[in-house]
């Protein structure tokens, strides 16, 4: 992963009045360098508790170099969820904030943070199957069984995504002024927002904060060309480019708005467009990284053609597959299936079964339909409502829980939570809130949570959610 | 309409939850994520033109409507100042 070495004094990486260039940055990543040479930090699994920065950026750059293999925590995430996803990966040195954590409930970007890098005793060997120098990048998905999956990616795969993405009409090139909103821990905000941009030569923006003023500023003090956000920035933003148009600044006549993580609101989609503001859409999964992008917002709800890399069919249910070469997990996960004999020329290694229902027009443009599993997109973070459920279970004061989703105009997915407790009466709602947040992220906190006599479940003993949905998530009167 | 009523309506409008949802305990937890905060946060500021900073506003600000009206109370106070 190169950092663009064709013009020093263009500025890499900016956030308010602090800026790298790309010799500032070739240097501070150099030095970085050095200090993992210093510790023999060559080759080894390493865990990065780093708040989005420069720095962590640095890191990241630095660690590839001498073939680290990464795991970047979100910093989002709870205490028990960065403990459970190190357990599974066991790293043996780390980088985290020195002197302090690195929980943010905000995701806040900061430019620079003093970190540290340490080596971790680990009595184990490293087993046979893994590689750091390729394994390049270890990221968690949420699990439907509650335990979150670990997705591998080799650097060849990082590499063959990052050179298709580059063909990708109107990606970002040399000159471009990229606003990077969403956060650098994920494929969509490291590979395709900084990585892309920095192994181009365009200069990498971050605000420095996520308010809807602040960001139009940098849109127009910058001269942005390309943003990359989800619904959430863009629903931000979504009063301020009227109040732009009434002063003499303008923002780049060719900005372009790409949003990943689940569809763009319809509403909101036809607001942009009347003032000229084609939102382009991204669809990609950790596992593989970007799949397909259109930056051009046309034709409205496609996400473009399938990357030149991929091998991809739809199967007769309307599922998108993928042939890979090796499986992205570390474990046996049911989406992933290995090759048999019979087809071992079509598809070298497996096949992994997207859980996506999609379509293809006749000039074989992408369109996303729903998740066949239960997953759901809160924020453009995929989140399994098993995961939720699964916890709630272990509350012990609840007997069974149930979650939905629906969705909603301003807020997009939203969940809600049903428990049956034979000590409801003692039990509120705030308490299960409250021992949620020790357990998981946010983000992942139903909304609401309603107590129930018992879960409405079909002859066949499946969860009719329907009924909840329709009975209490939209006819209050007949809520408990 | 007093400070916490103001808020009261400007939470509901917010519509972080279910639109027919009632916020009628102002003392409940609100454990709102990121996201929601942040949206929050500036309609607190194009409602009452303050500013606040989630960077360093401290988050057990947002736990309730009776906590945010406190916070708004005080920078509210001091604007006026």
């Amino acid at each position: 992963m190169r950092i663009h070495e064709g013009a020093f004094e263009r500025v890499a990486l900016r956030c308010g009045s602090e800026q790298r260039t790309y010799r500032q940055l070739i240097d501070v990543v150099k030095s970085k360098v050095n200090e993992l040479d210093r510790l023999a930090c060559i080759r080894k699994r390493v865990v990065v508790d780093l708040p989005d920065s420069f720095t962590m950026l640095e890191w990241v750059y630095a660690l590839w170099q001498r073939e680290n293999s990464l795991l970047l925590l979100d910093p989002r995430l709870t205490a028990a969820e960065k403990a459970d996803r190190e357990r599974m990966f066991r790293p043996e040195a780390g980088v985290s904030v020195q002197n302090g954590v690195a929980s943010a409930a905000f995701g806040v970007f900061s430019p620079q943070v003093d970190a540290e890098l340490a080596l971790y005793h680990v009595e184990e060997q490293i087993s046979q199957t893994e590689s750091p120098e390729q394994d390049a990048l270890i990221q968690f998905s949420s699990g439907s069984s509650g335990i979150p999956k670990m997705i591998v990616r080799s650097k060849h795969s990082i590499l063959a995504e990052l050179e298709d993405y580059a063909t990708e009409p109107y990606s970002p090139g040399t000159d471009s002024m990229v606003l990077c909103l969403v956060p650098l821990c994920h494929s969509f905000g490291l590979l395709s927002s900084a990585i892309h941009t920095l192994s181009h030569g365009g200069t990498l923006v971050f605000p420095e904060m996520l308010k809807p003023g602040i960001i139009m500023q940098t849109i127009v003090e910058q001269q942005i060309t390309h943003v990359y956000g989800v619904a959430f920035h863009y629903q931000l933003l979504a009063n301020e480019w009227d109040k732009q148009l009434e002063t003499e600044h303008r923002w780049h006549p060719e900005l372009r708005l790409l949003c990943s993580g689940g569809p763009f609101p319809e509403t909101l989609l036809q607001t942009m467009l009347s003032r000229g503001l084609p939102v382009g859409q991204q669809y990609g999964m950790s596992e593989v990284g970007y799949i397909a992008v259109q930056w051009s917002g046309l034709p409205i709800g496609s996400v473009g053609s399938i990357a030149k890399r991929l091998q991809a069919e739809v199967t007769d249910e309307g599922e998108l597959v993928l042939a890979l070469n090796q499986s992205p997990y570390r474990f046996e996960q049911a989406q992933w299936v290995p090759h048999s004999g019979t087809d071992r020329e079509a598809y070298a290694g497996g096949r992994l079964f997207t859980q996506d229902l999609v379509s293809l027009d006749e000039l074989g443009r992408l369109y996303i339909g729903k998740r066949k599993n239960d997953q759901v997109s809160i924020g453009g973070l995929k989140v399994a409502i098993s995961e939720i459920e699964q916890v709630l279970r272990t509350h012990p004061q609840i007997v069974d829980a149930c979650v939905v989703s629906y969705e909603q105009p301003s807020s997009g997915t939203v969940l809600e939570a049903f428990v049956v407790s034979h000590e409801a009466a003692e039990l509120a709602e705030s308490i299960i809130k409250e021992w949620l947040s020790d357990r998981l992220a946010r983000y992942k906190i139903p909304r609401r949570i309603r107590f129930i006599n018992e879960i409405p479940v079909s002859p066949a003993g499946k969860i009719i959610r329907g009924v909840l949905l329709k009975e209490y998530c939209h006819e209050p009167a007949a809520a408990n | 309409m007093n400070l916490l009523q103001q808020i009261r309506e400007l939470v509901r409008q917010a519509r972080l939850f279910p639109q027919e949802v009632e916020v009628d305990d102002d003392d409940a937890p609100l454990l709102l994520d990121s996201m929601s905060t942040i949206l929050l946060i500036t309609s607190f500021e194009d409602k009452f033109g303050v500013n606040i900073d989630y960077r360093t506003v401290d988050l057990n600000s947002f736990r309730s409507i009776r906590t945010i009206e406190q916070l708004i109370a005080s920078h509210v106070q001091e604007g006026v100042r």
